[in-house]
Parts: structure tokens; sequence; C-alpha cells
């Protein structure tokens, strides 16, 4: 890996920003979502990139990336998809024929290209659109949540996102209601050399209940792109989230994403963090228990071969009496391939009887990986369980002569071991053929 | 000696030390054979060495299976040639279901072997999933096994009676030639040493060759051998017929070990 701290590129984002603020403008994006924008590119010009100094920055070098930098295209926008037909093959793919049994949004390149709402979730009162159109449609529900849990100060990135911000989703979820289909993000890229930068607000209202699941794809092609996003998750008081985020891009693209969640009282998130693609991912979990008895689940495997690096960071945040949080992250890597697991488990002063679980796995399948695990925990309160364990091993020698001895080739008998390493998580994910999907991703990377 | 499994003054070592020390066998299709010798004498590793088990090295003498050696070929050949072991102690495997791994061993085992798939066998080819369910289902009544065996995962808190029916289970949906059992019967109650061994019984005829290794004549009042072998640190120091068994429940291993060493 290649140090730049001699040589760091000095990169001046003022030509895009000003774009980007003009383009908005003329897409006569909400006067208050201007101002935050003005206000994001302002904070971006007081951070510099990030150094490997910073605790957060230390294990994953994007100088790669950095190089690229200049040279990317923030604003790369195709034609709008008069409906799912016109959307890249292997969205079509993905969505398995069952793009009528869900809302759509589909993301390609810089801007969304179909907001396809369900009329059940219509009649429902659920609310479906790219989170552009919301800055204008809907400012009372959007404005008071957009950026109140993902700050734009937290890295340079993150700066850079929501100053070039387009494309994202919406979701709104009346209180009460609980949603009859999931909603499917979906984020595309046509090349190489793209800068996206999507923003998504969920906002799930008290009681209400939906399933979100979000993918990130695109092809292996020469060059770099970058994805800087992020997503904010309200989950009301007693309301029920489950989000499925699995990022499969291609090789040549580098993932920078945040994504923060804020539990009510009494409110369930079940997350679900998958990491399969790309050639460096860059990802911050945070889920902030807010309400006496939330409850957050956070599953999430990242699989890597070659030289794919793999970084997430989550913070387990208990900031109320009776919450719980229960975390686990399995990883396997191939050839040389990297992962660093950061994960804090942060219990305010006043948050009793708090139980919190974190659990990092790691299989290895090559002597050349290597995965960090790197623990936390900052507990105030004298009252709660917390457990925090990481583990790191080598495939089983006496699993794989166990399969092999029931006539199982070796490729074959790894195989079934890294799946039922993974299966566990995967079970949790909603919608069948996403799970199939990535099963049969798993198993192309084993080959 | 003849059989469709020879093993010909086996020398095995683990670790460089030697644990068998010359032994000689042979057991054809149809036909029952008892292993039976004191603890540590050698008999997992007997059995081990038969499968191709790493870890453990021949230093001499031969495997001969249908009059070929076998000793360069890797675990996986072995089993798919129709050899198999009922293991000890099986391990367990959280996240893989029982009934996923069956069926991907069992494709593996009708694989016709093609000299040109590159070591590739097609496990997910084969017997149709349902099919393979109806197979599996039969077999799992044979056994008195619960249909729920099939969804958990595979040896994932199953009791050790449950362990010791999985891999007869395995057993009979995979259809060896020749199986070896490896203390099958120990840590099973009365019962279900019955009903595994009516299982054996069921699966035993001119098609399979067995291997019963055990410490005990319990499983042999229900499984009756045709041979019984008395090992003793790494050999076979003496063989008869079933009588032989009950020999070593009223008088122990004791008198065969002064037998030989006065020999
Ligand atoms: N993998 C191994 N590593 C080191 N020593 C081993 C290994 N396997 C077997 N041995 C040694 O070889 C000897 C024979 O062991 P083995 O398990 O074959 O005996 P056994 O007859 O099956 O005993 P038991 O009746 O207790 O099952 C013992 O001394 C044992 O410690
Ligand atoms: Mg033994």
């Amino acid at each position: 890996m290649t140090t730049l701290s001699t040589k760091t590129p000095v990169i001046d984002p003022t030509p895009w920003t000003q774009k980007a603020l003009a383009r908005a403008k003329s897409a006569r994006e909400g006067t208050w979502a201007l101002e935050r924008r003005r206000a994001a590119i302002g904070t971006l010009g007081t951070l510099s990139l990030p150094k490997r100094d910073d605790e957060l920055w230390r294990r994953t070098d994007f100088g790669t990336l950095e190089m690229w930098l200049a040279t990317l295209d923030p604003f790369s926008q195709p034609p709008m998809a008069r409906n799912v037909d016109d959307l890249p093959a292997p969205v079509i793919e993905r969505l398995a024929g069952e793009g009528t049994r869900a809302a759509l949004l589909v993301q390609r390149d810089a801007g969304v290209v179909l907001e396809q709402t369900h009329p059940t979730l219509q009649s429902q009162g659920v609310t479906v659109c790219s989170l552009d159109r919301a800055t204008r449609e809907h400012e009372a529900l959007l404005g008071p949540h957009y950026g109140s849990l993902l700050h734009d100060d937290y890295d340079w990135y993150a700066a850079l996102g929501s100053s070039l911000r387009q494309g994202g989703a919406f979701v709104h979820v009346p209180k009460g209601v609980k949603a009859e289909l999931p909603v499917r993000l979906f984020h595309w890229l046509d090349g190489a050399g793209r800068l996206v930068a999507p923003r998504s607000v969920v906002v799930v209202e008290a009681g209400a209940e939906v399933t979100m699941i979000e993918e990130y794809l695109s092809e292996t092609v020469e060059g770099a792109s970058l994805h800087a996003g992020g997503v904010e998750v309200f989950v009301g008081d007693g309301a029920k989230v489950t989000y499925a985020q699995i990022q499969d891009w291609g090789r040549n693209v580098f993932h920078y994403g945040n994504t923060r969640a804020r539990l009510g009282r009494d409110a369930e998130l079940q997350w679900m963090q998958v990491m399969v693609g790309g050639r460096m991912t860059k990802a911050n979990g945070y889920f902030n228990l807010d309400g006496t008895g939330a409850r957050a689940f956070v599953n999430g495997f990242m699989f890597g071969d070659q030289r794919q690096h793999f970084h997430l960071h989550t913070l387990q945040r208990h900031l109320q009496p009776h919450t719980t949080s229960d975390l686990l992250i399995k990883c396997c890597l191939k050839d040389r391939a990297r992962s660093v697991y950061q994960g804090l488990i942060q219990v305010a002063e006043k948050a009793q009887r708090t139980d919190a679980y974190q659990a990092n796995r790691n299989l290895l399948l090559s002597d050349q990986a290597r995965a960090d695990s790197i623990p936390g925990l900052e507990i105030l309160a004298n009252d709660v369980r917390c457990t925090h364990g990481a583990t790191l091993g080598f495939l089983d020698p006496d699993h794989l002569y166990y399969l092999m001895a029931r006539g199982l080739p070796r490729l074959e008998a790894q195989r079934l071991i890294v799946e039922a390493f993974f299966e566990p998580v995967i079970e949790r994910i909603p919608l069948e053929t996403v799970r199939e999907r990535l099963r049969g991703e798993i198993e192309r990377k084993i080959d | 000696m003849n059989g469709d499994l020879i093993v010909k003054d086996l020398h095995v070592s683990v670790e460089g030390k030697e644990i068998l020390k010359g032994l000689s066998l042979g057991v054809k299709k149809g036909e029952i054979h008892a292993l039976m010798g004191p603890n540590g004498s050698g008999k997992s590793t007997f059995a081990n060495t038969l499968m191709g088990h790493p870890k453990y090295e021949v230093t001499s003498g031969d495997i001969l299976w249908k009059g070929e050696s076998i000793l360069e070929k890797e675990t996986d050949e072995r089993a798919r040639l129709g050899l198999f072991m009922a293991f000890q102690y099986p391990v367990a495997i959280p996240g893989l279901t029982f009934g996923s791994f069956l069926r991907a061993a069992l494709n593996a085992r009708l694989a016709p072997a093609d000299p040109h798939a590159n070591g590739k066998v097609p496990t997910k080819k084969g017997m149709p999933p349902k099919e393979f369910r109806e197979l599996l289902r039969k077999q799992m009544k044979m056994l008195k096994v619960d249909d729920s065996f099939a969804t958990r995962y595979l040896n994932d808190g199953f009791s050790g009676g449950e362990k010791k029916r999985a891999e007869i289970l395995q057993m009979a949906v995979l259809k060896p030639e020749i199986a070896i059992m490896d203390e099958t019967d120990s840590g099973l109650d009365i019962d279900a040493l019955k009903v595994v061994s009516e299982g054996v019984n069921a699966l035993a005829g001119p098609h399979l060759g067995i291997l019963v290794i055990t410490h005990y004549n319990r499983i042999l009042n229900y499984i009756t051998p045709s041979r019984v072998h008395v090992m003793i640190d790494g050999r076979i120091v003496t063989s008869g017929g079933p009588e032989l068994a009950l020999e070593l429940e009223t008088r122990g291993y004791d008198w065969v070990r002064e037998e030989v060493s006065s020999r």
C-alpha cells in the first residue's frame, strides 16, 4: 500500500461545488436545501482530505482514489427511464421479475432515473420519491430530518457528499402504517470516472413499519469511480424498520458511505450491512438508541478477494435506559483482501439497564489476507450488560476433512463452509431472490 | 488376503510417532468385520488413514481398493469410490443444513468420474431436490429420525445419539461399498443402539462390506460379524469368529496381551 503523506494531491472542489449549486438552483431545489448545500460547501472549505493520523482513517488509504479524484465527473446523468424496461440489464436481473412487488427508486450515475411508487403503498399513504424532489415537495417532513444525524463536518468526504448531493431517496411512512410492500433502492454506475453523492432519508413514524432493500451495482471497468453517499433513518416510537444495504459495486468503485439511524421509544431496527463489491469501502454506521426500550439488531458481512479492502466502523450509541443493541459482523477474506472492523459501544450515564452486544468473526482463506478488529467500549452507566468479542481464524481442517470424507472436493467443501459462515446473516435478509443473489455471489467468489 | 479393501502391512505415524505397526486386513463386500481393541490401540487412526486424513502419514505398506492402491488419493476421491467412515466424533458446522450438505455429497457421489473435469465435481446437478427429499425422508424414517433433521444445521446441537444416527443416515443415503463405523455404538442408549443396528442390518447385504470398530460386545449382539479382529498397539494380534468377541467380553484384553507377549 502506498503512503501518500509526502505528496497528498491538492484538490480544489470549488468548480464542482459552484456548478452543483448552479444546477440545484436551476432544478429548483427547495430554498432550505440550497441553504444547507451552501453551508456544506462552507464546511468543506474548512476541511482537508483525511490524514493517516485520524484514528478512523489510519487503516484505510484512499490515496489511489485521491490521485484520480480531480478527473472524476460529479454530473454525469443519463436520460430518465420511462419504466423498468429502460433500466440497465443487471438491475432488471436483480429485480428478478419482482419489480411490481415493491416501490422502486433507481439512481443511475448522478441522478435518479426512475421513481416508481406502488399503488398499494400509495393508498397506504407511503411516500417514495427522489430526495431532490422531496426538497421541493416535502420540506416540512424532510427539512427537520435531513442532516440532523449525519453532519457535514464528519469528515471531508461527508462534506463533499453534502455539497454535491444529487439523488438518493426520500421515504416516508405515516403513523401506524405497516407498508405492505418493500421499498427497493438501486444505485447503478454506467462506467468509470463518476463521482456520485446520493443522500437518502427514511422517516418511519410512530407505530409504522417498512422494509427497505438498497443495492449498489455496477460493472467492473478500467478507472475509478467514487460513491460518497449517506443514509439517515428515523425509526419512530414503536416503529419497526428492516433495512438491508448491499454494496456489490464493480471492482473499480471506491465506496464511501455513512449510515445513521435514530430509534425512538420501543422502536426496532433490523439492519443488514453487506459488502462484497468495490475496490475500497469506507463505511460508518451509527445507531442511536434514543428512546426507552429501543432495540437495534445489526448484522453484516463482508467477503473480500484479490486486493479488496473493507473498512466498517460502527457505533452503538445507547442514550436512553432499557435499550438493546446486538451486532454481529462476519468477514471472510481470500487472496490479499483486507478488512478493518472498528466497533464502538457507547452507553450514556442515564442509559441504565442497557444490553449491548458486539461480535466480529473473521475467517481467512489465505495467509496473505488480513483482518483487523478494533473494539471499544465507553460505558458511563453502571447497570448494564455489555459484551464484545472478536475471533480470527482459518478454515477449520476438521470441518474440511469431514466434508471431504463425504465425497465433496476440497473447493466444494470450502464453499459450503464459507456459505455456512455467512448463512446466519444471509437468512435475515429480506426477499429470497436477494438472498439467492448473494449466495451466488459468494459461490462465484470462492471458485 | 483378499477383499475389495485390502490393507497390507500398514505402518502409520502421527507427528513422527508410529501408531500403526504393520496392520493387515481385507474386507469384501457382503462381509461384516469387527475390529476391537483397548483405548489408544490405534483403531481411529486406522479408520482415518483409510479415509486419507492428511495428518496420518503412511510410512510403509499399502491400501488397495479393488486391487489398486489408493494411497495417493485424496479423502474426497476415496469417498466417491465408495469408502465411508462413520466418525467417532462428528464435527458440527453451524450454518450448513444437514439436508443441503447431504444432497451435495450425494450428487458428488453420483457424479461419474470425469478425467477432464480437473477435479471438479458437479454437486449441484444430480438428483433433483424433490427426489432427494423423498429419499432422505425414507431413510430418516428407517432410522427413526425426526423430519426436522434435514433443516437443522449439521450436527449443531445434536445430542450424542443424534450425531451417531446422523452418521448412519449419511451412510444410508450415500450407499458406500465399504463402510467403517468407528464406535458408532458409544454414546447410544439401548433403544438408539437397537434402531441404529437395525438400520445397519437393513443396509447390509451383498453390496456392502462393513467394518465395525468397537470396544464392547454390545453392538455385536445386534450386528453379527463374520470375523472379529483384536487390535493391540497398532497391530491385529488375533482374529476369529464371533465367539472371539464373547471371549473378550468376559475376559477383557489382558489375556490377549499375555498370549501375544508369550508368542
Ligand atoms: N492426530 C493425532 N495427533 C497426535 N496423536 C494422535 C493423533 N491421533 C491419534 N494419536 C495417538 O495415537 C494413538 C492411537 O489413537 P486412536 O485414536 O487411533 O486410538 P483408538 O483405538 O481409536 O482409541 P479409542 O478407543 O479411545 O477411540 C493414541 O496414543 C493417540 O494419542
Ligand atoms: Mg477411536
